[in-house]
C-alpha cells in the first residue's frame, strides 16, 4: 500500500495541470486588472463629476458650442460651394441646350436653304451665326450687369477671328483641359482667389456631334478640320464669383449665431437658477443634515448614557445572578443534606414501622395469650367461686348439724372448737369472696361517666352511720367534687377507703373523716383522711399488696384485700394513689383519677 | 301440700344433704325428687330413661336447680325446659355461688329466682326456708294445660 499511494503523489500530470491553472488564473487576474482600472476611472470622474459638478458642466457646454460653432462653419462653406456650383451648372446646361436645340433647329434647317452660319456672319446677308458664337453671345448677354461672373467657350483651336478670347490661358484653362482630355470627367472646378474676391472655376467639356463635325471640317476659316465625333472641341468655363452667396449666408449665420448665443445666455441663466436652487436646496440639506447630526449625536450621547446604565445594569443583574446562584448553590446543598436527613429518617421510620409492626405482631401474640390466659383466669374463678366454697358450706353446716344434733354428747371445749371450725370456714368462704371480687374488677370494663364524689362520700358514710348506729364520726366532705370514672368502681374504691377509716378510727373518741381535693406532692388530688391507727410507714409499700395486713386480726378484722382492689381499680383509671400516715395518728389516702 | 314434689337437682351428696336438712328444719315435708345429674333432671321431667312412663301430669312444685352440674349443666337444662311447652311455665330457682354473669344468663334464660347458697348453714337455711315459703305456699302455678 505504500508504494502505490508514493506513485500516485509522484505523477507528473499533477504538475502539468497545475501550471495550465496558473497561467488561466494569471489571464484572469490582468483582465481584471483592466476592469479594475477602467472602474477605478470611471469612479474617478464619477468622484470629479460629483465634487466639481458646475465645473465640468461649464466644460462641457462650452465644448459643446465649439463643436457646434465648427460644424455651422463647415456647413456654411459646404453650402457657399454647392450653392455657386449649382449655379455654374445652371449657366452651363442653360448654354448646351440652347446651343444644341439651336444646331439642330436652326442652323441644319437653314443649311439646306443655303443659309450659312459663320462666326463673321454680322453685315453677311444669308448667314447666321455659328452656335459656338451664339455660346459666346449668349454668355455675355447672361453675365451682362453681373459683376465678376463670365461664361465662354474656349478652345485650343480657336477660330481666326477668336484668337485673342478664345484661347486656353495657363493655370485653370491648361489644367482642366489635360484633366477633362485623360478622364471622362463631365466637369472639372476649382476655388480661386482672383483680384482680391474668391471664385469658382467651373468648366466642362464641350463634345463634337455629327452636325458639329461636318461643319467644322468643312469650315474654310476652320482651324482643324480633321474633327471626329466624341472629340473634345473645345470647354465651357463659368467664373462665379462666391462673395454674394457668401455675404447671403454670413447674415444667417449671423442670425444663427445670435440665435445661439441667446440660447446660450437663456441656458446660462437657467443654469445659474438652477444651480442657485441646487445651493439653496443644498444650504437646507446641509442645515438638515448639520440639525440630524447634532441630533444624532444627542441621540448617541444618550445612547451611550443608555448602554453604560445597560451595562451598570447588567453588572448588578450578574451580580444579583452571581449572588442566586451562591444561594442556589447553598440551598441545593442544604437541600441535599435535608434529603439525605429525609433518607436517613425514612430509613429509620421503616425501621421503627418494622419494629412497630414487630412489636405489633407481639402484641397481637400477646393480647391472644392475655385473652387465653383471661379466659383461663375466668375459668379459675369460677371454679373457685363453686367448687371451693362447696367444702366449706360442708364444714360450716355439719359442723353446725353436730351441734344441733349431738350438742348432749359434747363438753363445753368440743362445742368451742366446732364453733371455730365455723368461724374459720366463714372466714376462708370471705377470704374467697375478697379474692373474687378483686379478679372480677381486674376484668371489668371501665363506663366513665361524670360522677358527684362528694354526693357519693356521703352516700357510703349515710350507710356506714345505719350498719354502725352507735359511732360518734365527725365527717368533713368537701362540696362539689366531681370526676370522669366508672360509678361502680369508684363506689368501691371509696366504700373501702371510707370503711377503712370507719374501721380504724373505731377506738377513738373524737373520731374524724375527712374528704377532699387538695395538692400532694404537686399534683391535685383526692384524699380520704382519718385520725385512727394509722400506720409505720417503714410497711407502706406492703400497704397496697393483696393479702397484706399491717393489723392485727383481733385488733382490727379483715382479710387485706381491699386496698389491693383500690389501688388496682385507681391503676386502671391511669390514676395513682399514695399513703401517708403514723402509727397512732391516723392515715391519708391520696389518689387521683 | 305434701303431693307438691320438689325436684332437687343438685351433684354432690353433701349439699344434698344439706338442702334435706334445711328443708326438714323449716318443715317443708314435700316429697323430694333429687336427680344427680342435668340429663337425670330432664329424664324426669320429660318422662324418659330411668323416668319413662311416669305420669308428666304430676309436675314439680317447684325445681331447685344448681349451676353447676355434670354432663348437661343447669343453664342448658333451664333453656331446654323453656323451650317446652310441658315445662315452661315450671318454677325454677337456680341454686349456686355468687357470680355476676351467671345471674344475668340466668334471668335470660327464664329463671325464676336465683339463690346463692352461702356458706353459713343458717343463712342457707333461711335461704331455703323463704324459698319453700314463696314458691310452695304463696306462689299459684300457672294452670297444668295452657291454651295455646
Amino acid at each position: 500500500m505504500p508504494s502505490l499511494f508514493s506513485s500516485f503523489v509522484d505523477r507528473p500530470l499533477q504538475f502539468t495541470n497545475r501550471s495550465k491553472w496558473a497561467s488561466m488564473l494569471n489571464r484572469v487576474t490582468s483582465s481584471s486588472r483592466i476592469g479594475a482600472a477602467l472602474v477605478k476611472g470611471v469612479s474617478s470622474g464619477m468622484e470629479l463629476a460629483h465634487k466639481h459638478t458646475v465645473l465640468v458642466l461649464t466644460v462641457l457646454f462650452g465644448m459643446c458650442v465649439l463643436i457646434i460653432s465648427v460644424h455651422v462653419t463647415q456647413l456654411k462653406t459646404h453650402m457657399v460651394a454647392s450653392m455657386s456650383l449649382q449655379g455654374a451648372e445652371i449657366y452651363t446646361r442653360a448654354l448646351e441646350e440652347i446651343r444644341k436645340w439651336y444646331t439642330t433647329e436652326v442652323v441644319q434647317r437653314l443649311h439646306g436653304q443655303g443659309i450659312v452660319a459663320t462666326s463673321d456672319y454680322q453685315g453677311h446677308d444669308r448667314e447666321i451665326p455659328l452656335p459656338a458664337t451664339l455660346s459666346f453671345a449668349l454668355g455675355e448677354k447672361l453675365v451682362a450687369g453681373r459683376p465678376g461672373e463670365t461664361i465662354r467657350l474656349i478652345s485650343p483651336y480657336p477660330f481666326p477671328g477668336r484668337r485673342q478670347q478664345g484661347g486656353l490661358t495657363k493655370g485653370f484653362q491648361q489644367e482642366a483641359w489635360t484633366v477633362l482630355q485623360q478622364s471622362s470627367e463631365e466637369a472639372y472646378y476649382r476655388f480661386e482667389e482672383e483680384n482680391g474676391t474668391k471664385v469658382l472655376r467651373y468648366a466642362t467639356p464641350d463634345r463634337m456631334s455629327t452636325e458639329c463635325v461636318e461643319c467644322h471640317n468643312a469650315l474654310p476659316n476652320s482651324p482643324k478640320r480633321d474633327w471626329q465625333v466624341g472629340q473634345i472641341g473645345g470647354m465651357l468655363e463659368v467664373v462665379y464669383p462666391v462673395d454674394n452667396i457668401q455675404n447671403i449666408a454670413a447674415v444667417g449665420l449671423s442670425g444663427a449665431y445670435g440665435s445661439m448665443g441667446m440660447l446660450v445666455v437663456l441656458w446660462l441663466g437657467g443654469f445659474g437658477l438652477v444651480i442657485l436652487k441646487l445651493r439653496r436646496v443644498a444650504g437646507d440639506l446641509e442645515e438638515q443634515v448639520r440639525s440630524r447630526t447634532s441630533d444624532l449625536q444627542n441621540a448617541n450621547q444618550q445612547l451611550e448614557l443608555e448602554i453604560a446604565e445597560r451595562q451598570q445594569a447588567e453588572n448588578l443583574l450578574r451580580q444579583a445572578r452571581d449572588n442566586l446562584e451562591k444561594r442556589v448553590q447553598e440551598r441545593t446543598g442544604k437541600l441535599a443534606a435535608a434529603n439525605a436527613e429525609l433518607i436517613r429518617e425514612v430509613s429509620e421510620r421503616k425501621w421503627a414501622e418494622e419494629d412497630i409492626r414487630k412489636l405489633n405482631t407481639q402484641l397481637v401474640q400477646q393480647t391472644a395469650q392475655l385473652s387465653a390466659s383471661n379466659k383461663e383466669l375466668e375459668a379459675f374463678s369460677y371454679s373457685v367461686s363453686h367448687d371451693s366454697v362447696r367444702p366449706l358450706r360442708g364444714i360450716d353446716g355439719f359442723s353446725q348439724a353436730v351441734l344441733e344434733d349431738y350438742a348432749d354428747s359434747l363438753d363445753e371445749a368440743g362445742k368451742t372448737y366446732l364453733q371455730r371450725v365455723r368461724a374459720a370456714s366463714q372466714r376462708m368462704s370471705q377470704l374467697i369472696d375478697a379474692m373474687l371480687n378483686l379478679a372480677r374488677l381486674t376484668r371489668a370494663e371501665i363506663h366513665s361517666q361524670t360522677l358527684d364524689m362528694s354526693g357519693m362520700v356521703n352516700a357510703i358514710l349515710d350507710d356506714f352511720r345505719k350498719i354502725d348506729p352507735d359511732r360518734q364520726v365527725e365527717c368533713v366532705v368537701a362540696k362539689n367534687l366531681f370526676a370522669t370514672a366508672d360509678p361502680q368502681l369508684i363506689r368501691a374504691v371509696l366504700e373501702n377507703l371510707l370503711g377503712n377509716a370507719w374501721k380504724f378510727t373505731r377506738q377513738r373518741e373524737a373520731a374524724r373523716i375527712e374528704f377532699g381535693y387538695e395538692s400532694y406532692k404537686g399534683q391535685p388530688a383526692y384524699f380520704v383522711r382519718d385520725n385512727g391507727a394509722g400506720f409505720d410507714m417503714t410497711y407502706v409499700h406492703k400497704l397496697f399488696g393483696a393479702f397484706q395486713r399491717l393489723h392485727a386480726y383481733t385488733e382490727f378484722p379483715g382479710v387485706g384485700v381491699g386496698l389491693a382492689t383500690v389501688h388496682r381499680i385507681i391503676q386502671r383509671h391511669g390514676g395513682q394513689i399514695w399513703a401517708d400516715g403514723a402509727v397512732g395518728e391516723g392515715a391519708t389516702f391520696h389518689f387521683t383519677l | 301440700m305434701q303431693n307438691k314434689v320438689i325436684l332437687l337437682v343438685e351433684d354432690h351428696p353433701d349439699d344434698e344433704e344439706l338442702t334435706m336438712r334445711a328443708l326438714k328444719k323449716n318443715n317443708i315435708m314435700n316429697e323430694v325428687v333429687v336427680a344427680r345429674d342435668g340429663v337425670q333432671a330432664l329424664e324426669y321431667l320429660f318422662g324418659t330413661g330411668a323416668y319413662a312412663g311416669r305420669d308428666l301430669s304430676a309436675m314439680p312444685q317447684i325445681i331447685l336447680l344448681d349451676l353447676k352440674l355434670p354432663k348437661i349443666d343447669g343453664l342448658e337444662v333451664l333453656r331446654r325446659l323453656r323451650a317446652d311447652d310441658r315445662t315452661k311455665f315450671l318454677p325454677v330457682s337456680l341454686t349456686s355461688s355468687k357470680e355476676e354473669q351467671d345471674i344475668v344468663k340466668s334471668y335470660q334464660l327464664g329463671a325464676n329466682s336465683y339463690v346463692r347458697k352461702p356458706v353459713d348453714f343458717q343463712e342457707f337455711s333461711g335461704a331455703v326456708q323463704n324459698l319453700g315459703l314463696y314458691w310452695l305456699i304463696l306462689n299459684e302455678p300457672a294452670p297444668e294445660r295452657v291454651p295455646v
